[in-house]
């Protein structure tokens, strides 16, 4: 060390050099499709993406795979081109929050700029996390059509693949049948898993559902809190602050939320009234990865947690960035199809990168790669062949 | 067609080199003593404290912020050394959990200069890779006259002369401090001040909390803060002790002028309180006290989500350059302030450590502001040589 360091002042002493602004030059967003047969796609392999490309004067140009879609196009340039790449919290105040794809290429090129990770630049919290994954079976999507036997199947598949969560709706008619279904999957997986649920607030009026009462979300709470389910999401409305505060403070079960904010201002409002005991910014609707990592200073202040809403495949690139950075305990993966596992889901993605795996898993965790910006190692090509013109 | 190897290899882009993990081989804290002359002049700064990290990049990062020997020995050394450069929330919680958060302003040269490196290997100013929200801050100088710490040998004269020679060279704002033995001596002096510099000026009267060595009652805060109102004062900082959550908010709430304060904060949840109890109209955290950059950027964020402008409380010289890199990136900090040795001008001050720097040129300061650098990391284009030449101690 010494010596390598007594060799290096001639390097070092070369004058830093002028870091000239980086302006966006360029805006791109397209969708590409690619290849896979009618039953994979039937299995739900992903094969369709929104690409983002911000070309910069700096030679360098940043992808994302979470676009808004081509429709948002001349609204997105109108709002960047020309612009200060790295000014993100100007361009977030200016409207860039409607776009967190957008965002993600952004950080993209600036960790390719930067020659860094993009977890790296925002704090470096750590280079793996654990992964729980969402899985939501094709048909009705209350779920009543499936038997806790199969939802204990699935949980049990993603446990031998060294996975350590799985979430699943609560969504059933009968609320307490979602419970029954948890004490299964509990009996199947033994008590190192974590079953986690969704109520997904205002969603399931899809289905003819309502939000749930105050009554009827406790009673679910109480019945998942016994059956040993991990956390309960948003069992009421995403406007109402106070309810999910008071059964979080009934129950111990964690009572999680907050998929469904833009921007700092709603989860400020979580944790002034302490609605979530863990906060869930999502990695592109709540503004981005930036907007994410704020959501955890914010919620560094109160010690709660900060754990992203997911996705999946291609675009859960820049989810993982924020995720690293902020050093969370977990990162959800979703929507899984089951019996699929999440990369034998998202192997179609694999024809536009140069790496063999999308991303390393290893026991359930998902690692940090050693690549610049948001980690895909794009070949441009590639996404020129599989371009939806 | 004929396509080259060379067409191909462009179509396809090159291949994103491996990012290896950049880890810490070495942290050093020293200081340099600049030439003066012969005879030093007590308006210049000519004594540096310093601290550089060194990596297995071929990066070092400067900061002219020295850190504690006892904390480099026993905790920044032990720990950081072999470690990952970029983990600096890491770092900081493991800081607060091993050394409790009286620590955390001991270990902020050491954070600084990390950030140095950081930007140094990105090639960008530590701004840009915090969100960058703006390129320049207008400066406050904050200025204490030779003479009684309280100020009540100095004239009011002197005070405005010098807030006038600062209008000159195109500043736009004195803090002063309001210790007088009579409270309303102070309001008095921005009387003549406000006359002396014109409408527009601002002007910042600091209590500083008990430094002092008394603390104003209710009664003596609102009488002065009614006086600096009708100079048209800016801000009126710390009224009242440190700890005090209620009475400055009692305060902002009884008058128009601004009550700001929060220096002395080291951790989050400090300011979270002084949020919630809207105690400050305005909070400042220091960026060395608070345990570095990272923290400011995080309190900077909270503050911003109670619609709260966070200006940093300042310091000296070359310290600044963290400061300015922070400040510039968050939404919600209009002003720098630069502390003076003295009644000088922040260039006057520095002028002496420029022999330090590459390029012999500190910041760009222009019409009362001061600009990000173009130069990545901190900003400062340090010269190995002359840190080499003018340190004075291991």
């Amino acid at each position: 060390m010494r010596n390598r360091r007594q060799f290096l002042p001639g390097l070092a002493a070369a004058a830093l050099g002028r870091a000239a602004q980086v302006k966006i030059t360029g805006i791109d967003i397209y969708d590409i499709r690619l290849p896979v047969t009618a039953d994979e796609a039937a299995a739900g392999l992903m094969h369709a993406f929104n690409v983002v490309e911000v070309a910069t004067d700096a030679g360098v140009t940043g992808y994302s795979f979470a676009g808004p879609g081509a429709a948002q196009l001349s609204a997105v340039r109108r709002l960047l081109i020309g612009q200060d790449l790295f000014a993100i919290e100007r361009h977030l105040y200016n409207g860039l929050a409607r776009w967190g794809g957008v965002e993600h290429a952004m950080w993209d090129a600036i960790g390719r700029l930067a020659k860094q990770p993009v977890y790296r630049l925002l704090g470096g919290g750590s280079t793996r996390v654990k992964a729980y994954v969402t899985c939501v079976w094709p048909g009705k999507e209350d779920q009543q059509h499936i038997t806790y036997r199969e939802q204990a199947e699935q949980a049990v598949r993603l446990q031998k693949a060294g996975y350590k969560g799985m979430k699943i709706r609560a969504w059933r008619p009968n609320p307490l049948a979602d419970a029954d279904a948890c004490a299964e999957i509990r009996a199947a997986t033994g008590p190192d898993f974590a079953i986690m649920f969704d109520r997904t607030a205002h969603a399931p009026q899809v289905v003819g559902q309502k939000v749930w009462s105050y009554d009827t979300g406790l009673k679910v709470a109480r019945a998942l809190e016994r059956a040993g389910a991990y956390w309960l999401e948003e069992p009421f409305a995403r406007d109402d602050f106070e309810s999910p505060a008071r059964l979080a403070a009934a129950v111990d079960m964690p009572i999680t939320g907050g998929e469904g904010y833009v921007g700092t201002a709603d989860f400020q409002q979580c944790l002034l009234h302490r609605t979530y005991d863990i906060l869930q910014p999502e990695g592109r609707g709540s503004g981005g990865i930036f907007t994410c990592r704020k959501v955890a200073f914010m919620a560094d202040a109160y010690h709660h947690p900060c754990i992203l809403h997911g996705t999946m495949a291609l675009m859960l690139a820049g989810w993982l960035q924020a995720t690293w950075a902020i050093g969370s305990e977990w990162q959800e993966v979703a929507l899984v199809t089951p019996p699929l596992l999440p990369q034998q889901q998202w192997v179609p993605g694999l024809k536009v990168l140069r790496t063999k795996e999308m991303y390393r898993i290893e026991n359930g965790d998902i690692l940090a790669p050693e690549l610049p910006g948001i980690g895909l190692d794009v070949i441009p090509e590639a996404l020129r062949e599989y371009r939806v013109r | 067609m004929v396509t080259t190897r060379r067409a191909a290899l462009a179509a396809l882009g090159l291949p994103l080199a491996h990012a290896a993990q950049v880890k810490i081989t070495n942290v050093e804290t020293f200081t340099v003593k600049v030439p003066d002359g012969g005879s030093p002049d007590p308006l210049r700064a000519y004594r540096y404290p310093v601290t550089r990290v060194y990596t297995d990049a071929g990066v070092t990062g400067t900061s002219f912020i020295g850190i504690d020997r006892n904390l480099l020995e026993g905790w920044v050394k032990p720990t950081l050394v072999g470690d990952d450069l970029f983990a600096i929330d890491r770092h900081m919680r493991r800081l607060q959990m091993n050394s409790g958060e009286s620590r955390t302003q001991g270990w902020s040269g050491v954070e600084h200069a990390m950030w140095d490196a950081v930007g140094r290997l990105a090639g960008r100013p530590v701004a840009e890779l915090l969100g960058k929200a703006r390129g320049r801050l207008r400066i406050y100088r904050t200025t204490v006259f030779p003479g009684a710490q309280d100020q009540s040998d100095v004239p009011y004269e002197r005070q405005a002369q010098f807030a006038a020679r600062l209008k000159a060279n195109g500043y736009t704002a004195i803090k002063l401090r309001a210790w007088r033995p009579k409270p309303m001596d102070d309001v008095d002096a921005v009387g003549v001040i406000r006359a002396a510099v014109g409408p527009s000026f601002k002007i910042m009267l600091d209590r500083t909390a008990v430094r002092p060595g008394w603390v104003w009652d209710y009664p003596t805060a609102l009488k002065v803060a009614r006086g600096l109102e009708k100079h048209n004062a800016y801000w009126l900082e710390e009224p009242f002790d440190g700890q005090d959550l209620q009475g400055p908010a009692r305060l902002a709430a009884e008058v128009d002028i601004l009550i700001t304060g929060g220096e002395l904060g080291r951790t989050l949840q400090e300011f979270a309180a002084f949020l919630h109890n809207k105690t400050y109209d305005i909070v400042q955290p220091d960026t060395r006290i608070c345990g570095g950059i990272w923290a400011a950027k995080k309190i900077s964020t909270l503050a911003a989500s109670f619609g709260v402008p966070c200006i940093q409380h300042g310091t000296g010289a070359f310290a600044l350059a963290g400061y300015i890199q922070a400040g510039c990136s968050m939404t919600n900090c209009e002003w720098q302030e630069m502390i003076g040795a003295g009644p000088n001008l922040p260039t006057e001050e520095w002028e002496p450590g420029t022999v330090l720097l590459e390029d012999k040129k500190a910041w760009r300061v222009e019409n009362g502001y001061v600009y990000l650098p173009d130069a990545p990391g901190l900003g400062l284009r340090v010269s190995e040589a002359a840190l080499k030449e003018y340190r004075v101690r291991a």
